[in-house]
């Protein structure tokens, strides 16, 4: 066999310890997303109390909205796509430090960009319309975990989009009122609506969860379709 | 370190792509032969614990990988590297290592050594400040391999490592390989010099089934005349093909 | 043709078209089916879609236009022999492809169950045809320009949002149309500079360089720019929608009492009017109808000009009445209107002094509007709802349950007695 050596002196031509947070970030557009939320709070807080008519499928066709209903939706999304990297191949080997960090990272992020953007919205908005903000913010982060988790992060737009397509055209029942399942628009103290967005939170948080491992042990009770043989007869052997 | 696969099959949908596979590797290095489509890949991610694997067990060294759990435990000692992986284009290769050292949980006192060990064996020591963004494809390919062997994990999964790399470079990855020491290399190849170079030992698998394991002199015995193939190991690969696929 | 069939089937969204045509019925038929039958309304009903399709094909165009950087083909596509911009124009076509067709597939439906009874008209429906078909390409346009000029992690995000916004943005300019009345189509100018412009934006997209190219980005960018801020200027500039001319003979009038005439696209209607026409003329002598109520549009909009403003004037005009969203209740409100305001005199300042109405009175002046519209309805229950003052609902709950009663003389006995007597304490003797 043949060894190595390691000529000790290079060492010290290496850039000094990084943290693990630091290269964590490093390849992550946490800043990115930071800076966006803070944008979008303020377009929220400037322009949200704007009505505009969107189509639905009732009231000769046109309904009021507000944009900060709208608005919400992008600020929900963006800490989900925080969690694109582009070490993902390499990153599937994951340790428990690699998810230790990706869980602290998508808690923290996610938390932050609440905060900011409903303190930022809270400048101007009314504490009820941002309590309705704030429970609409939780739907859709769950349903972009919900589609970040099947169908890649950079694609976690796709269910709250086609969602936000269903809600704002059927969601209205005429006469300023909303079906219980609209909760980008009841009440801010609606229940209903509250425990929906906290049901699709939990669907989100349990399809980011879901590694290949736990699938597996979560699915193993179902009926699994019957593979087909390989092509060929060859039989294992072993040493 | 051991890593046993006892009757190990796995998939993907309805498909199977290995059945029912029966190995133990120990320390050394195995060169994992076939054509596209055999399983290869597949039985690197399912050994690299990505994949849970449809049936069977996989134990690497005493533990008994059977859930997330498990697979978590064990992936400090796993260096993987897949045939195509991404980058961030603006990363230092020196950072680039180290965040493999730290996910690895080489501790932080020990990442320059660590980092600079690996970027040694790859000769990439000059480029550690360049961006990975600006490397070759070869210089990248290395800093792949510098990613899977930081820290020296125990076990280490290549898939077709020497790919876009010049004969120099080839030679050099064979210094390496054959440097690491107590560790379980299984590398995945196309390139049979390389295998005849330094590998201990060959499975070549066909059709999700290994046809054949055992020792490079033991493989080689196999190459007669009549066959295809420019050495005595090329002729033996083509005998173990299926009848249909023997002749060119 | 093989060319694109190639692109169409290795569309990175290609997974999305079923989806896209589920939804696009679904916005179709999930809601009030009056624009059956009728070829205005089946347009506007069926371009409804193309706005919340737009939402999510505009992210999915984004996705597809930044494929090629992300599977890592930009060089070779550079390499082939085949020309960049015409690789670019098979893969935005692909994207068009997949995102067009569940639109048309909803126009398709939409024509072929309103072609069952074939109403005149047709040619209106081509109008909100266009109108879709405008929205779905600007969709398309802003997500392949969100695709090549931003990263990968942000372009679909971008453009499904950027899209959002520009339709609110735009609504104040009316851009969304959600229905086809008869008295006003799609204006075919405007609507040629829309589309036209879009297309040149598109055009345009075929030389525009991936993400990672900044110089080029640059001079693409300055190309987009001014075709971009023309079209927005066009678009707030313009109305895309605009009056029609009056049919004139071509209107359908049902004669009777009252004569009654409608546009000649809303024939579908004819039946429930011919009842009401019918109720009209049982109604009670007491009740003075006027000579002729039109659907609104028939005759030229007139405006007079009071210190330098524009106002509708509707002083020479006969009444009016709307057809909204099919509901027999909102024209026969707006007939019993005018049949109540011409038996109590509202316009006639010299027999009536309306302005000293006591509030008791008022609210028996509302039971009989009511009254009259549950009528002429045939009676049931109205399918609008308001939120009007509890006074006001109670008045009129009042009117709606004498409506209720079957016997139709007990109504017309009380409808006549109100009349007698709210004349009697506000207006003159009738000559």
């Amino acid at each position: 066999m043949i060894s190595v050596d390691v000529t000790a002196s290079r060492e010290t031509d290496l850039p000094a310890a990084t943290s693990p947070l630091r290269l964590f970030l490093a390849v992550r557009p946490a800043r990115a997303v930071l800076a966006i939320t803070v944008l979008l709070g303020a377009l929220a807080a400037w322009f949200g109390l704007i009505q505009t008519p969107i189509p639905t499928s009732i009231e000769d066709g046109k309904a009021i909205i507000p944009l900060w209903r709208m608005i919400a939706m992008g600020a929900g999304i963006l800490p989900v796509l925080a969690l694109t990297s582009p070490l993902a191949d390499l990153e599937l080997v994951a340790t428990q430090r690699l998810r230790s960090m990706q869980r602290r990272y998508l808690a923290g992020l996610s938390i932050g960009c609440a905060a900011i953007y409903l303190a930022i919205c809270g400048t101007v908005l009314h504490p009820a319309v941002v309590a309705i903000i704030a429970r609409a913010w939780i739907a859709w982060f769950g349903l972009a975990l919900l589609a970040g988790a099947i169908l890649g992060w950079r694609l976690a737009w796709t269910l709250p989009a086609a969602t936000a397509a269903v809600l704002w055209y059927w969601g209205y029942s005429g006469s300023q009122h909303y079906y219980w399942w609209e909760f980008s628009a009841r009440p801010h103290n609606d229940l209903p609506s509250l425990f929906l967005s906290a049901a699709l939170l939990a669907a989100g948080l349990v399809a980011y969860a879901a590694t290949p491992w736990r699938r597996r042990r979560w699915t193993w009770r179902l009926p699994r379709p019957k593979p087909s043989p390989p092509t060929s007869t060859s039989t294992s052997t072993s040493t | 370190m051991s890593v046993v696969l006892d009757a190990l099959s796995q998939g993907y949908g309805t498909s199977t792509v290995i059945d029912s596979l029966s190995v133990a590797l120990r320390p050394g290095i195995t060169a994992l032969l076939g054509p596209n489509g055999a399983g290869k890949t597949t039985l690197l991610r399912t050994l690299a614990t990505v994949m849970p694997p449809r049936n069977g067990r996989i134990r690497i060294d005493d533990v008994e990988i059977s859930g997330e759990r498990s697979a978590r435990r064990v992936r400090d000692r796993i260096g993987y590297l897949p045939q195509e992986f991404g980058f961030d284009p603006k990363m230092t290769v020196a950072d680039f290592v180290t965040y493999a050292a730290w996910m690895r949980g080489v501790p932080a006192t020990q990442w320059r050594r660590s980092v600079g060990e690996a970027l040694e064996m790859v000769d990439l020591t000059d480029r550690r400040r360049a961006k990975m963004g600006s490397l070759s494809g070869g210089m990248r390919r290395r800093a792949g391999i510098a990613w899977a062997v930081v820290g020296r994990p125990r076990l280490v999964l290549l898939d077709e490592p020497t790919v876009g790399l010049d004969p120099r470079q080839r030679l050099q990855f064979r210094k390496i390989i054959s440097g690491l020491g107590e560790t379980v290399v299984v590398l995945s190849t196309h390139l049979i010099d390389d295998v005849a170079a330094v590998c201990d030992r060959v499975i070549v698998m066909h059709a999700g089934a290994a046809r054949f394991d055992g020792t490079v002199a033991e493989m080689e015995a196999l190459g007669r005349d009549g066959l295809p193939g420019h050495s005595r190991l090329e002729r033996a690969y083509m005998h173990l093909l299926p009848e249909g696929e023997q002749q060119l | 043709m093989s060319g694109l069939w190639l692109h169409i089937r290795n569309s990175p969204i290609r997974w999305a078209f079923p989806v896209l045509v589920v939804l696009d019925v679904a916005v179709l038929f999930l809601r009030n089916r009056y624009w059956i039958g009728d070829w205005p309304e089946t347009g506007a009903a069926a371009q409804v879609p193309a706005y919340l399709l737009g939402t999510v094909g505009a992210g999915a165009a984004a996705w597809a236009a930044s494929a090629s950087t992300r599977q890592g083909v930009e060089e070779q596509l550079r390499a082939a022999r085949v020309h960049p911009a015409r690789v670019e124009a098979y893969r935005i076509a692909a994207t068009l492809f997949v995102l067009l067709v569940p639109y048309l597939i909803g126009q398709a439906v939409a024509f072929a169950v309103t072609a069952r009874t074939f109403p005149p008209g047709l040619h209106l429906w081509l109008g909100y045809v266009a109108l879709g078909l405008f929205a779905i390409l600007l969709a398309v346009a802003l997500g392949w320009a969100c695709g090549r000029l931003l990263g990968p992690v942000f372009s679909a995000f971008t453009a499904a949002l950027g899209f959002l916004f520009l339709t609110v943005g735009l609504g104040r300019f009316e851009f969304i149309v959600v229905s086809g009345r008869p008295e006003v189509a799609v204006d075919p100018m405007p609507m040629a500079l829309r589309l036209g412009l879009v297309v040149a934006l598109l055009l345009i997209m075929l030389w525009l360089p991936g993400s990672g190219a900044p110089r080029q980005r640059r001079r693409s960018v300055a190309a987009l720019l001014p075709v971009a801020l023309s079209l927005l200027l066009v678009m707030g500039a313009t109305a895309a929608v605009a009056d029609r001319e009056p049919p004139g003979d071509d209107a359908i009038c049902l004669d009777g009492s009252m004569r009654l005439c409608i546009w000649p696209e809303h024939e579908k209607y004819l039946p429930q009017l011919r009842e009401i026409n019918a109720r009209i003329d049982e109604l009670p002598d007491s009740f003075i109808r006027p000579p002729l109520i039109i659907e609104a549009g028939l005759h030229k909009k007139q405006f007079i000009v009071i210190n330098g403003k524009e106002y509708l004037n509707y002083a020479d005009d006969p009444p009016f009445f709307y057809v909204l969203e099919g509901s027999p209740w909102s024209y026969a409100g707006d007939i019993g209107s005018a049949i109540t305001s011409k038996t109590f005199g509202f316009q006639d300042l010299r027999a009536c002094d309306w302005m000293k109405i006591i509030e008791p009175d008022q609210a028996r002046l509302a039971a009989i509007s009511k009254w009259m519209e549950t009528y002429l309805v045939g009676g049931g229950r109205p399918d609008y709802h308001t939120s009007a003052s509890q006074e006001s609902q109670q008045a009129w709950a009042k009117g709606r349950a004498v409506a209720a009663d079957p016997s139709r003389a007990n109504q017309f006995r009380w409808a006549e007695g109100e009349v007698s007597d709210l004349r009697g304490r506000y207006c003159q003797p009738r000559n």
